[in-house]
């Protein structure tokens, strides 16, 4: 590794490689993968629906559980998918112990508060239409599309019917067209969510 | 627009002002809990060891800050009421230090007991359950 500013350099290492020398006991490795796949995380948790905040509280304790766990990675899938699901984990558990209202089916209109987006996301189209979405349906369609998760998985996860997961992922898309569609107006896409 | 089109959003990687800060934040949360951790270990080896030693040492018959081991105060001797003062603030310290030490040895005792035994036993497997559950939580 070399040194590039004050930061380590791991560019030129892979996740295999980082994790397999981090296993022997250079802790500095770990650094690398931190360096690496922190914006995906935090990216991760926010599209799932946490706040900024604890988005990053919650990404800072996935990168110390899979720390601690990297002697159960068994580099049979990208590490990524690997942290991924553990931030998933633990921001489920967050939601299922304090947020449970989040995974309730309600069908009425839904208008998220302003205050809820993040000036901090990268993708403002994407990220701003991901924000009019239902809890639920963001949840689901975060584990779906940024957590790389398959539809029994999400279903097993959140103890839902395998139906419902796949009916709020398809309006979870549908409203994604809709407002990034080049005509789309949010007030209109807003007025369609839940009908 | 295609579901892999939006797929394709997903996965469009994210850059963070602030991530320099955010890996150095990981990094020494990281390096305080594997601290505190390797401190933990040391403090109830300390104890366990002191429990072990507790358990070897053996006073039979101690007594300690029973009755003065003078026959009567050197204070109730001496004329000079300034040297009298000091003698007996001496001996007022002698006596708190022998009574704690005299409570100590109680408290030695009932280290060995076996109830004491048990009690501590129940508490580290206690300890050990939970410590294991909340592991398993986290497993992957």
């Amino acid at each position: 590794m070399a040194i590039s500013g004050d930061r380590l350099d791991f560019s030129r290492q892979s996740d295999v490689d980082l994790v397999r020398v981090c296993t022997s006991g250079d802790r500095n490795a770990f650094a690398g993968l931190v360096q690496r796949h922190s914006g995906t995380i935090r990216t991760h948790l926010r599209r799932m629906g946490a706040q900024a905040s604890d988005a990053d509280d919650m990404a800072q304790e996935a990168f110390m559980i899979a720390y601690e766990r990297l002697g159960d990675y068994r580099f049979d899938g990208p590490f990524i998918g690997w942290l991924k699901k553990i931030a998933a984990r633990r921001y489920l558990r967050n939601v299922k112990s304090s947020h449970k209202y989040l995974l309730t089916d309600d069908m009425t209109a839904f208008e998220p508060e302003p205050s809820t987006i993040d000036e901090n996301f990268r993708s403002p189209g994407l990220d701003a239409a991901i924000n009019r979405l239902k809890p639920v349906e963001r949840l689901c369609l975060g584990l779906s599309f940024s957590g790389d998760m398959s539809h029994q998985e999400i279903a097993d996860e959140l103890k839902m019917p395998l139906g419902t997961v796949k009916s709020h992922i398809r309006r979870a898309l549908d409203q994604l067209k809709l407002c990034l569609a080049p005509s789309s107006s949010p007030t209109h896409a807003i007025l369609e969510t839940g009908s | 627009m295609k579901d892999s089109d939006i797929e394709d959003l997903f996965s469009a990687p994210a850059v963070y002002d602030d991530s320099a800060a955010f890996e150095q934040r990981v990094m020494r949360s990281l390096k305080v809990k594997l601290w505190l951790r390797q401190w933990l270990v040391v403090l109830a080896g300390f104890i366990g060891g002191v429990y072990a030693l507790a358990q070897l040492v053996r006073m039979p018959d101690l007594q300690i800050g029973g009755k003065s081991v003078y026959g009567r105060s050197l204070a109730a001797v001496e004329s000079d009421e300034t040297w009298r003062a000091g003698v007996e603030l001496v001996d007022v310290i002698r006596q708190h230090f022998m009574n704690f030490m005299d409570s100590s040895a109680q408290y030695l005792t009932y280290m060995q007991t076996p109830a004491f035994f048990w009690v501590t036993f129940s508490l580290c497997l206690a300890i050990v359950g939970v410590y294991y559950a909340y592991s398993q939580e986290e497993t992957i």
